[in-house]
Parts: C-alpha cells; sequence; structure tokens
C-alpha cells in the first residue's frame, strides 16, 4: 500500500465507523418497530420477521394523521410568511437605501441568539389572553417571529452575492424597486430560497416546546407532541409501537432529506459561516 | 478601475422604502422583542399565572441564585457543553486534518448519512435512545453479549451516568455536523499554505497548528455557537430522555423554566430564570467572538 | 395576500367552534375504559349530546392539567388531583365550581360514611383544605396494596405474609433464590410515592400521616417511625430488592415486566387490577401490607382522581348529570366489570379471582381506616421533591437521615 492509498484508507475507516455510529440508533430502532407485535425483543437480535403491525398500531393509535396534517398546515403557513417577509426585508437591507438601517439590523442579532425557551412564558400568556392557545396560529405566528432574523441575513447574503451591475442596468432603463426585486433578482434567488424553505421546514417541523405548551386538543396536537404523548402514555407501553410512531413522524423530513440532502447540508454548513 | 465617467444609479432614499421592512419587524418586534420584555418584566415580580403581578425587583434572581437546585442545573448545562461542543469539535477537527489532501469517494454519502441526526426532531432522536440505553435495550444487550455484565445498568436512571449518557447523545447528534463543517473548510485552504509550511519543515503536528486551525477560525466560531447555544438550551432532548432525572441530577435550567412556569406556578421565578439563561447564551457568545476574533 | 387572511381566520374559527350539546371530558388515560363505558350509556340515556373525551397519560396529564383549565375553552369537565398541587390552585384561582348543589341534588354526600369524602373539601378561596365545600367527586376507590406472583411465591416455599417483618423475610428469601423481589417502574418517580406509601403506612400512625398531608405546616414530619420507614426504604434498596436497574425502568414497562414474570411482589394500586388480571389470571394475587409487628395494614390510597366541573362551562348542569351517572347504583357494576373497586358496595359478585382479593384489600384498608392518601399531595412543591428524594433514596444518592430532613423542609413551604 502506497502513502496515498493509506491515507484513504484510513478516511474510509473514519467515515465507516462514524457511518456506523450515526446509523446504529436508527437501524436499532427500525428492528424494533418491524418485531413481532406483542413480543418484547432484547434489543442485540435482528427482528425474527417483518411485521408491519406496530406500524398500523401506532398510526391508528396515536392520531398521526391528525398530527401530520397540524404539522403540515402550522409548517406551509410559517414557511411561506417567513419568506415573503424575510425576503422583503432583505432586499431593503441590502439593496434599498435605507435611513437607520444599521441599528435595526443589530437590533436582528437579538433574535438570532435568543434562546427561545425563555419567552415561552410570555407567549403563552400572550396568547391566552388573546384567546388563541389551542390553535394553529398560536404555533404559527411564534415561529414567524422567530425564523425572521436568521431568514433575513441568510437572504441578505444571497442578495449581495447578486452582481451589482444586474440591477443597475434596470435602474437605468427605469425600473422600480417593485419591478427590479420581482423581475430581475428574484429568478436569481431561487436557489437561496429553496434552501432557505428546507431549513424553516425542517425547524417548524420538529418544533416541540411550543406546541406541547400551547395546544391541549388531541386534534390539534402537531407531529412530535403526539409522539412525545404517544411515548408518555400508558395505554401503549409497548417500545415496539413508540418505535413504529417515531419513524412515522420522522418520515416526512427523512423523505425530503433524501431528496434534497445537498440543500440541508449546504443551508447548515454555508447559512451558518455566512452569519 | 471604476471609471468616473459612467453613471452609476445609487437606490434614493424614499420614505416608501420602509415598507419592505414593516412585515417582518411587525412579526420580530410582536413575537421576539415584545416577549422577551414581557419576560424580563415578569422577572421582576411574583406571579402563579392567574393572579395579579407582584413587584418584587431583583428577589427572584437572588433567589434563584441561592437555590442549590437551579445552580446545580447551570452546572449540568456546562457539563455538557462538554459533550454536545469540545467532543464534537476535537472529532471534527482531527479528521479535517487529516483530510487535508486527501479525496475519497463516495463522500457525498458519508456526508449525507453523516449529516442525518441534524434533520430529526429532538423527540425521535430521543426516543430512540431511550431504548438504545433501557436496561434490556441494544447497548446493555452488547455489553452482556461481551461479558460485560457488570459495565451494563440502566443508563439513563443511574445518578452516576445518566448526564453522560444526555450528552453523548448531544455527541451524536453534533459530530457530523463539525465534521462536515470542518472538512468543508480545510479543503478551501489553499494547498500552497501547506506546502509552504512543509518546506519550513514542519511536521503534521505544527501543520495542523500554524496552517489549519488558523484558517478554520471562521468554522471554529460557528461550530462553537451552534452547539453551545444548543448544550445551553436542550429542552427537547431533556424532557423526552430523562425530565430531569433521575432526582435532579439531569435537570438544566430550560427544563426548570418550564417546571416552574408550567406545573409549579412560580412564573415570576420562571421568568427570571428564562432571562438568566439568556444572559448566559449572550455571554458565552461574545466571549466567544471575543476570544476568536481576527487578530490584527 | 387576501387569501392567507381569508385562511388564517378560518382557522381561527375551525379551531374555536363548539357545540353547545357537547360535553367535553379531559381525563387521565387510566380511566378510558371507565368512560367508554360510561359515554356510550350516557348518550344512549340523553339523546341529542355527545360526549368527546380525550385522554393523556398521567405524566403529561399531571404537567398540563392547570394550564388547561386555565385556558379560555377548558375542558368541561375534568380529572384534577387531591392537594394543593392541583385542586388547591384550580379552586384559588376559582378555575373549577364547588359541587355543593349536585351533591345535594343527587344525594352523594349520603353513598359514604361521614367524613369519608374529606379529600374533595375546600374552604372558598382554596386555603383550607380537608373541610369546606365539596370541590370533586369520584366513585372509585384507589389503594396500594401488595400484588404477588403467585406460582412464584409457592415455589419460594412462602405464604402471604402477616406482619411487615414477614414481608422482609420473603423479600431476603426471593433474593436468595435468584429473584427480583420487587419490581419498580421507578424511571418515572412517581410509582416510588407508592412503594413509600406503603412501607410508611407499615410504620407510623395513618392520623398521623393524614394529619400532616392536610396541613404539612402543623404536623410534624420528622418523627422517629417515620424516620424508621425511611431506613427501612433505604435498606431495602441498599439490598437490591428492587433490582439494580429500577431507575431505568419506566412503570408501563415495569407493569409489563411483572406480567411477564419477573418480580415477585409489585407494590401498586388497585387501578392496576384489570390489566394485571387480564395478563395473569389465576397466577396474580393481592393483600394489604401488613404493619410492623402485623397488628394492622397500611398503605396509601383514596378515592380516584376528582372531576371537576369547570368555572367556564357552558352547560355546568348537563356535567354534572354525567357525573350523577357515573356516581350512581346503575353504575357500580358497571366499574366491578371494567375492573375497578367501586367505593361503594357492588350486587355482583367479583368477577375474578384477582378482583375479589383486591376488593378484600381494600376493604381491610377502610376496616383499619388505614388508608393514608398519597405523599405528594402535602405542597405545591411536594410532587416534585418527594420524587426526586424518593429516586435518590433508591439509587443510593442520599441518606434517609437527608431525605427526611428535605422532606420536612419542603412540610414548611
Amino acid at each position: 500500500m502506497n502513502y496515498k492509498n493509506k491515507e484513504k484508507f484510513i478516511a474510509h475507516a473514519i467515515f465507516l465507523t462514524g457511518t456506523i455510529f450515526v446509523l446504529y440508533p436508527f437501524f436499532s430502532i427500525l428492528f424494533l418497530a418491524l418485531s413481532e407485535p406483542g413480543k418484547r425483543i432484547s434489543g442485540f437480535t435482528l427482528p425474527s420477521g417483518i411485521y408491519f403491525d406496530n406500524f398500523i398500531k401506532a398510526w391508528t393509535g396515536g392520531s398521526f394523521n391528525t398530527g401530520l396534517l397540524n404539522s403540515f398546515i402550522v409548517v406551509v403557513f410559517v414557511v411561506l410568511i417567513t419568506l415573503i417577509c424575510a425576503t422583503l426585508a432583505a432586499y431593503a437591507f441590502e439593496k434599498l437605501n435605507i435611513f437607520g438601517i444599521t441599528p435595526l439590523f443589530a437590533l436582528l442579532l437579538i433574535g438570532l441568539v435568543l434562546p427561545y425557551e425563555s419567552i415561552v412564558i410570555s407567549y403563552y400568556y400572550s396568547m391566552r389572553s388573546l384567546g388563541l392557545v389551542n390553535t394553529h396560529l398560536s404555533l404559527i405566528l411564534p415561529q414567524i417571529g422567530l425564523s425572521i432574523p436568521f431568514s433575513i441575513f441568510w437572504l441578505r447574503a444571497s442578495f449581495k452575492s447578486i452582481p451589482k451591475s444586474l440591477s443597475e442596468a434596470a435602474m437605468i432603463e427605469g425600473a422600480g424597486r417593485w419591478v427590479i426585486l420581482i423581475k430581475i433578482l428574484l429568478p436569481q434567488m431561487i436557489p437561496a430560497l429553496l434552501t432557505l424553505t428546507v431549513l424553516l421546514f425542517m425547524w417548524t417541523w420538529n418544533e416541540f416546546l411550543l406546541a406541547l405548551i400551547m395546544i391541549q386538543d388531541e386534534g390539534m396536537r402537531t407531529a412530535p407532541l403526539a409522539l412525545s404523548y404517544f411515548a408518555g402514555n400508558k395505554r401503549y407501553g409497548d417500545p415496539a409501537i413508540t418505535a413504529a410512531a417515531a419513524i412515522w413522524v420522522a418520515l416526512p423530513v427523512l423523505i425530503v432529506y433524501i431528496f434534497l440532502q445537498r440543500r440541508f447540508i449546504s443551508g447548515m454548513v454555508t447559512g451558518a459561516i455566512k452569519e | 478601475m471604476s471609471n468616473k465617467n459612467i453613471y452609476r444609479p445609487q437606490s434614493k432614499f424614499l420614505y416608501s422604502s420602509y415598507l419592505y421592512i414593516i412585515p417582518a419587524f411587525v412579526f420580530y418586534i410582536l413575537f421576539v422583542l415584545f416577549p422577551l420584555g414581557d419576560t424580563l418584566y415578569t422577572s421582576f415580580t411574583e406571579w402563579n399565572g392567574i393572579s395579579e403581578k407582584k413587584w418584587v425587583g431583583l428577589d427572584q434572581y437572588i433567589k434563584n441564585l441561592s437555590d442549590k437546585k437551579i445552580t446545580s442545573s447551570i452546572k449540568h448545562s456546562f457539563i455538557l457543553i462538554i459533550f454536545y461542543s469540545f467532543l464534537p469539535i476535537i472529532i471534527g477537527l482531527l479528521i479535517a486534518g487529516l483530510m487535508i489532501r486527501v479525496k475519497i469517494r463516495g463522500m457525498t454519502t458519508y456526508r449525507a448519512i453523516l449529516f442525518l441526526p441534524q434533520i430529526l426532531s429532538m423527540i425521535v432522536v430521543g426516543i430512540s435512545w431511550r431504548w438504545i440505553y433501557a436496561p434490556k435495550g441494544p447497548l446493555n444487550s452488547g455489553l452482556d453479549f461481551f461479558g460485560l455484565e457488570d459495565v451494563s445498568r440502566a443508563w439513563l436512571g443511574s445518578f452516576d451516568y445518566s448526564l453522560m449518557a444526555v450528552g453523548l447523545i448531544g455527541t451524536w447528534v453534533m459530530f457530523g455536523f463539525t465534521m462536515i463543517l470542518f472538512i468543508a473548510g480545510v479543503q478551501k485552504i489553499p494547498i500552497e499554505l501547506y506546502d509552504a509550511a512543509k518546506v519550513d519543515g514542519a511536521g503534521a503536528i505544527s501543520e495542523f497548528f500554524n496552517v489549519t486551525l488558523p484558517n478554520l477560525r471562521g468554522e471554529i466560531i460557528v461550530a462553537l455557537i451552534f452547539t453551545v447555544t444548543l448544550a445551553l438550551r436542550n429542552f427537547d432532548l431533556i424532557y423526552i430522555t430523562t425530565g430531569g432525572g433521575p432526582g435532579t441530577s439531569t435537570m438544566i435550567p430550560s427544563m426548570f423554566i418550564y417546571k416552574k412556569a408550567f406545573q409549579m406556578g412560580q412564573v415570576g421565578s420562571a421568568s427570571s430564570l428564562g432571562i438568566m439563561l439568556t444572559l448566559m447564551i449572550f455571554t458565552l457568545v461574545s466571549l466567544i467572538l471575543i476570544t476568536f476574533r481576527e487578530r490584527k | 395576500m387576501k387569501k392567507i387572511v381569508f385562511l388564517l381566520s378560518s382557522l381561527i374559527f375551525f379551531s374555536a367552534g363548539i357545540n353547545a350539546e357537547t360535553l367535553r371530558i379531559l381525563a387521565e388515560a387510566g380511566d378510558e375504559g371507565t368512560l367508554t363505558r360510561a359515554i356510550t350509556q350516557f348518550e344512549a340515556a340523553n339523546p341529542g349530546v355527545t360526549v368527546e373525551a380525550s385522554y393523556l397519560g398521567w405524566d403529561d396529564f399531571m404537567a398540563t392539567i392547570k394550564l388547561k383549565m386555565a385556558d379560555n375553552n377548558p375542558p368541561d369537565l375534568a380529572h384534577g388531583n387531591q392537594g394543593f398541587t392541583v385542586d388547591g390552585t384550580l379552586i384559588q384561582n376559582g378555575l373549577v365550581i364547588s359541587l355543593e348543589k349536585y351533591a345535594n341534588q343527587y344525594g352523594w354526600k349520603d353513598l359514604f360514611a361521614e367524613g369519608a369524602l374529606s379529600e374533595f373539601m375546600w374552604s372558598e378561596d382554596g386555603s383550607i383544605w380537608g373541610s369546606g365545600s365539596l370541590y370533586g367527586i369520584n366513585p372509585v376507590a384507589e389503594d396500594v396494596i401488595v400484588f404477588y406472583n403467585k406460582s412464584k411465591l409457592n415455589a419460594l416455599g412462602l405464604s402471604v405474609p402477616n406482619s411487615f417483618e414477614d414481608f422482609e423475610n420473603a423479600l431476603a428469601v426471593s433474593k436468595d433464590a435468584g429473584e427480583l423481589p420487587i419490581i419498580l417502574g421507578g424511571a418515572d418517580g412517581w410509582p416510588i410515592i407508592h412503594v413509600w406509601g406503603i412501607i410508611d403506612g407499615a410504620f407510623v400512625d395513618p392520623n398521623h400521616t393524614r394529619g400532616w398531608i392536610f396541613d404539612p405546616k402543623n404536623f410534624e414530619f420528622n418523627t422517629s417511625s417515620r424516620m424508621d420507614a425511611a431506613k427501612k426504604l433505604d435498606d431495602m434498596a441498599a439490598d437490591g430488592y428492587f433490582g439494580t436497574d429500577s431507575l431505568g425502568i419506566g412503570y408501563d414497562d415495569a407493569n409489563a415486566m411483572f406480567i411477564n414474570g419477573e418480580g415477585v411482589f409489585n407494590l401498586t394500586g388497585t387501578w392496576m387490577t384489570a390489566q394485571l388480571d387480564e395478563g395473569m389470571g389465576e397466577n396474580v394475587g393481592a393483600f394489604a401490607m401488613p404493619t410492623s409487628g402485623g397488628h394492622s395494614v397500611g398503605g396509601g390510597g383514596s378515592f380516584a382522581l376528582p372531576w371537576h366541573i369547570s368555572s367556564k362551562a357552558s352547560n355546568p348542569d348537563l356535567a354534572a348529570k354525567f357525573l350523577a351517572h357515573l356516581m350512581s347504583n346503575d353504575f357500580v357494576d358497571d366499574l366491578m366489570e371494567v375492573g375497578r373497586v367501586p367505593a361503594q358496595a357492588p350486587t355482583i359478585s367479583p368477577t375474578s379471582n384477582l378482583q375479589a382479593e383486591v376488593i378484600a384489600s381494600s376493604n381491610a384498608l377502610v376496616g383499619a381506616n388505614a388508608k393514608t392518601f398519597y405523599t405528594d399531595w402535602a405542597t405545591p412543591g411536594m410532587y416534585d421533591v418527594v420524587t426526586q428524594e424518593l429516586q435518590k433514596l433508591i439509587g443510593g444518592a442520599t441518606s434517609a437521615e437527608e431525605f427526611i430532613s428535605a422532606m420536612a423542609a419542603e412540610s414548611l413551604n
């Protein structure tokens, strides 16, 4: 083995080890979910056969159909409204000449670092006084607010990378701000917007604490909340059914990930660097 | 280079430009800044969530700081930083150091798999690991299989190991992210820098410290901020794996905020703990930025 | 944008819409079997009424019930939990109504001995517990007793113990024979409260324990007999009578394991009767724990979780009518059939051997006036303190003395 091959061998060995470490919990939970219902498997063994009963029991017993639907509704509104608001703001920050832009931008920094665990108390009591507890809105509105700082930072960096000459040319021709944004800049922004969509989808889909405190009706639960209640509910003490339920909840994000994994990774890796 | 004869149009300052930022700031002010101010105000009061708020000044902060359970929960958070932040960053850096000149096949697949824990709900992650750590779960069965019955135990139920067990879940979630981040960074470093170091007679270790590390500064800042904040927040994972137990051995501030505000009816105290957590995170992020800022 | 506004407003509309003829119930999941039966009967007897019940597991239920009752749109009828932590807060904040009017209308107080309902009685401002107006009601008795695996006990040459010392001997024999003496789901914390209630009951005068729970500031927690109980629990844990993994096992798992033949004894509540019956049939028995010296019996126990009517209920009379159905004579036998232990005497004989033994144990506790409620009822912070401290005691992370002083300190809060 020459020097180069040896290095490659070591690299493969390292990555394979990492891969196994990452995949091990996935496979053990998958095996558990596929195991024979009612039969408690003890971990290290392969399942005796493949049974989908646990998945069916989890689906019907945990009201995951409504859970997935609720999550979907929340995600769609949060992502859409955040994208619209953040695009407009990022455009203004980067391309328009606005007085007082620096302090406003600094103000956004607070939201970028703020742990929302600290302010959920206020969310709850505000929503309660507005009579919005236990509605989709109580999940949608705060998450838009929380998604906006990151989205503006992210989109502003993308606007920056569009050559000035493009908008300048349009400006000379007398195009207004709105037209420049819609006709000239947005087509250039599609990849960035898509990546941001993927990230916002993932974060909103996985949100838990807000749903935990806001939602009381079984029919209003989001998927992760339904999963948590399911795992804690006496009636379904069987870990195999809980495992199947966990897979149901992870599935939508996993499917999107399989198709758009580059966007997830580049979004989180480069998105983080840009800031 | 610029030719002064070419007319460069400048977007004029127009008041109507504010219209573009208003929607975003309405949401931001209503759902981030206002709740923050509201929490700050509540933190100076005694309130059970239903009656009138009673102003008590800094009392809640003083009480929290003298409550042993709370100070120990802060200590737990710092221990978790080792697992969520330091371990993954060290692993990531070491592997990135090895990957300077190596390009291997299948990197895209490795990357996709290593990144996987990042995209999953912490509730799903927690449920998977609850099973791994269960008394008769895969980990203990594996230990028993290799004759290590004495080592196997109920990991999440152990006073000595539960915090570490939860911490290792954090390592599992984070190490793929730091690896990918650092490898991407390292491969952007011009190879000439390494060649120059080699000419100067630098070994692998000095190469790592003199070339790799300084050039990964930006990535290290990002990784530190991302992982440290997650270690301090961390509600979902603790909630689903241990709920803070056994005893209070995995209790962390965000869990206390939830318990105090929504179970024990101590909303003022919970708010002050929330502000303390915010300040802790702001301070640590500033420290990271100051420590690693570009030296001129 | 208009579309979005429209969709948003329709979302609000749909998620807040309620039907006046609907009774909304939020219950702890253990009551599902009972309620399912009661709802079918109630809906049949009251055409046009729909009862919507949703259920949460114990931990989630207790974590969220106060918030839910404080909502603008709370369930009409919901479980609370005896004590200042839940019921006290609900009453202090006017979230639930007094049931005096309905108790008189339906004669609930006549069903039980004088003072038997004191755990549901509160002063109007919610500051005094144990007397005053009736704020909750439940037809089911729940007692903490000892379930045991019959074939294991026989194989070990043991019989049902006559004193706590007998019981300890049985534990030692089981351990020596390689059996797990007591199965315990300690990861959840609260199941240890039941174990503590039983051991506490074996040593401490039940009147003193009840007095302490109703008024923890004025009844000393730290008594010598209670110290004996704490030391006993400490020793039992140190001797490995709960196994080594008890703090990593949840309550449901522990019961599933017991059904599958792990553990000789299972110290838990009579609410498990139906499930254990189904899983183990003739192989499971039950007894009330004899006290130290064997002169009496002891153990935690009370009525099941109190039903409360929300002060925002659109039709409180309908909610009360449903409660009256649960409390009615006719429903007593239904309770038996779904495996509960009715607080009123049933007219049918027990449906199984286990149910007979459970009812006998329950009667023994009532006869000895030995039901001592649950430790966590005492103060708002007690649930957290007692579960954490008991986990520490079982896990060897604290001493009996430290346990007692932590509990005594919380008693003054």
